[in-house]
């Protein structure tokens, strides 16, 4: 019966076992689980583009080879998330093909930072800064996660952000020690940014599927507690490098610990993952159509080969 | 803004990499690729940007046998004491050769002897 | 294609003397500058296919034959800036198109993937040969830097080959793509196996023991049985005169609108630190 299975399974989370591809799991966590990790994935994928723009205009050497490093990173990361959720999708009649389809279809959203414009060199480093620091701290939080394979690849995807972080800090500490044209540049691109990454965490209230994602320990912390731990680090940071942050409301009580803050547009930012209409959404969604549907005759041809090998 | 009508779907090759000639292979992950000679060619990128390497295997994931996680028991063989058969169930010796006035030989101390000459 | 009297290929780039006017070292700075010239452009141009690649996997790989590209670029600069008493960056970001001295093929904009792979390839079964050159450099630091950098473009020239060989003997429309992409290639080819002003000099000075004839007759002997096992001709090159020479500064529009791109930001403050 079902309902034994399901019974079962919950008794190995609830007692901390991991969960591997070929087990036996409730349909709902096997659909919790997808939707979490395509999600990762595309994110990971469409987080590319606004960094990409950047490699042909580094200023040096060093950051023109770090940056196309750190991109490729990132791809793969997208990479080893995406082959999870093929493994995952298989007895749903899913593979890569669809999981890619998905993004210009519509069918899955990718966190709001990919949707947004990013006009200067500061913002590339306030990208591997702030939006990494952020992506890496979610993914800090899913080490503990009840999907094994998840977790062997959160490790992997940790240890590469490790320098992401470091690539992010050095451009950002170069700019902020550099001209004033240099600071003004990193004070635009942190204006820009910062009430993108309020939102990057979602509601403080979360949704069923949060919920149950937490009953499945597929995760561990809420969205705010992430938050939290996001002001927590980098604002004192930010204001170390003598830059301030666009919210007035930034303030730490002495004795909860808590950062109040100022919450963001959860309307307009809400909206541009659900439609796809943020400044760069469909120039970045049609760079990957391209890539994908513009090139499907490479992928024919491949195949073509194998066959007559 | 219709899919595909015959997409196309390369195989899934699991990835294994053997960092040094003294050490067996493992496994790191998988990728799809077209072919086992173009598998072999990405796996090298996909999976070792920053390690070094003597070797990779690329097998098809569909030839890979696997025992069911969910069955605990199936791979429950250090329920009982076995130390009959570990160095752990012989920890008596050393004071046993103490009465002889020796000490207990261990492994690495045959193996060390290789090491110096004569 | 052989030159008579060296015409000046080089000229000042801000900041940095070309003090010694000697004929080995003028042969030797053009040499480097080719060299990475070369690279740079490749590896800028290659880079512009991150997240456009036909598959997330091959996104991965050819980004770092791009990283290493640059990588080479940066081992060239930095080997020709310690000789002149300058700054790679400097050599890499600062001198204009006429001052370049890269091959034009390599300048061209991507593309679709099979003139990608077309020029890949054929580009580096060019730098295999040049490098296998450069092991018997009378100039020891560039000898020993082709030895590593020839390592690491073995992986490059096999991936490159299985490609243009996959498409090649595959599906209709692969095959039209490919061919139509080395015909675009071969236009552009021709500078590519020249040497600049200053080869008598760099034979002379067995600074590379090998003509422009003779790597290009090696390259050739290398990729003839690719090309054939495609089922495609391999022209002769065309006799190319200096002004349409980017061995003598003389290059597309493409590299211009390059150039702003790759310097926008070097120029805002050249004297930054970034």
């Amino acid at each position: 019966m079902s309902g034994d299975l399901e019974e079962k399974f919950m008794r190995r989370i609830e007692r901390g076992e991991k969960i591997e591809s070929t087990d036996w799991m409730p349909e709902e966590y096997r659909k919790l689980l997808l939707k979490q990790i395509h999600m990762h994935g595309i994110s990971e994928v469409m987080g590319a583009y606004p960094e990409k723009e950047w490699v042909p205009k580094a200023p040096n050497l060093r950051r023109k080879l770090a940056l196309i490093a750190k991109v490729q990173d990132e791809i793969g990361h997208g990479q080893l998330l995406l082959r999870l959720a093929e493994d995952l999708a298989r007895p749903l009649g899913k593979r890569r093909e669809e999981l890619i389809t998905d993004v210009f279809m519509n069918r899955v959203k990718f966190h709001n930072v990919f949707h947004m414009e990013a006009p200067t060199w500061a913002d590339a480093g306030i990208i591997g800064f702030l939006v990494d620091g952020g992506a890496i701290i979610t993914q800090a939080s899913l080490l503990e996660t009840s999907y094994a394979p998840y977790a062997r690849v959160l490790q992997r995807i940790c240890a590469e952000e490790s320098f992401h972080m470091q690539h992010g800090e050095s451009i950002v500490l170069a700019l902020a020690q550099g001209t004033d044209a240099q600071r003004e540049m990193l004070q635009g691109a942190i204006n820009r940014w910062w009430s993108a990454m309020m939102f990057f965490f979602g509601p403080k209230a979360m949704s069923g599927a949060a919920q149950r994602m937490m009953e499945y320990r597929i995760r561990s912390k809420t969205n705010e507690q992430l938050r939290q731990k996001f002001i927590n680090r980098y604002v004192p940071r930010v204001w170390a490098l003598g830059m301030t942050l666009p919210d007035a409301k930034l303030k730490q009580d002495l004795e909860t610990k808590e950062w109040s803050y100022t919450e963001p547009d959860w309307e307009w930012f809400g909206n541009m993952v659900r439609n796809n209409c943020g400044p760069k959404s469909q120039e970045r969604i049609a760079l990957r159509r391209e890539a994908h549907e513009g090139q499907a005759w490479v992928r024919e041809a491949m195949m073509a080969v194998a066959v007559t090998a | 803004m219709e899919a595909q009508t015959n997409p196309v779907h390369y195989d899934v090759y699991e990835v294994f990499i053997q960092r040094d000639s003294l050490v067996q292979h493992q496994h790191v992950g998988s990728l799809v690729a077209p072919s086992p000679d173009l598998a072999l060619q990405l796996a090298r990128e996909n999976f070792l940007r920053r390690d070094v390497a003597v070797s990779i295997w690329v097998v098809k994931q569909d030839h890979i046998h696997a025992t069911a996680t969910e069955d605990a028991d199936i791979l429950a063989n250090q329920v009982l004491d076995k130390s009959y058969r570990n160095v752990s169930g012989y920890s008596d010796n050393a004071k046993k050769w103490k009465g002889f006035k020796e000490r207990a030989i261990t492994i690495d101390d045959l193996v060390n002897d290789m090491k110096s000459d004569g | 294609m052989e030159s008579a009297n060296p015409a000046p290929a080089v000229t000042h780039d801000a900041g940095g003397a070309w003090v010694n006017r000697d004929s080995r070292k003028r042969a030797l700075e053009s040499l480097l500058l080719q060299l990475a010239d070369d690279d740079l452009v490749f590896g800028h141009r290659s880079s512009e296919w991150l997240g456009l690649a036909p598959d997330l996997e091959e996104d991965i790989a050819f980004s770092s034959i791009s990283q290493d590209e640059v990588g080479h670029a940066t081992f060239y600069y930095s080997l020709l800036a310690s000789l002149t008493g300058t700054d790679a960056d400097m050599l890499a970001f600062g001198r204009d198109a006429s001052e370049r001295l890269n091959a034009r093929l390599l300048e061209q904009e991507n593309r679709d993937w099979a003139y990608t792979i077309a020029r890949a390839f054929v580009y580096n079964a060019f730098e295999q040969v040049r490098l296998e050159a450069l092991l018997q450099s009378s100039f020891e630091p560039l000898k020993q830097g082709a030895e590593k950098i020839l390592r690491e473009e073995h992986y490059h020239l096999v991936h490159m080959q299985t490609w243009f060989q996959n498409l090649g003997c595959s599906t209709a429309e692969a095959k039209r793509r490919l061919t139509e992409g080395l015909e675009q290639v071969e236009r552009d080819w021709n500078d590519m196996f020249h040497l600049g002003p200053w080869e008598a000099t760099l034979l002379e000075e067995k600074i590379l023991p090998w003509s422009a004839t003779e790597l290009h007759r090696r390259w050739r002997a290398k990729v003839k049985p690719v090309f054939a096992s495609v089922g495609t001709p391999l022209p002769e090159p065309a006799m190319v005169d200096e002004a349409r020479s980017g061995r003598c500064g003389g290059h597309t529009p493409s590299l211009r609108q390059l150039l702003v791109t790759m310097t926008e930001v070097y120029r805002s403050d050249t004297t930054a630190q970034w």
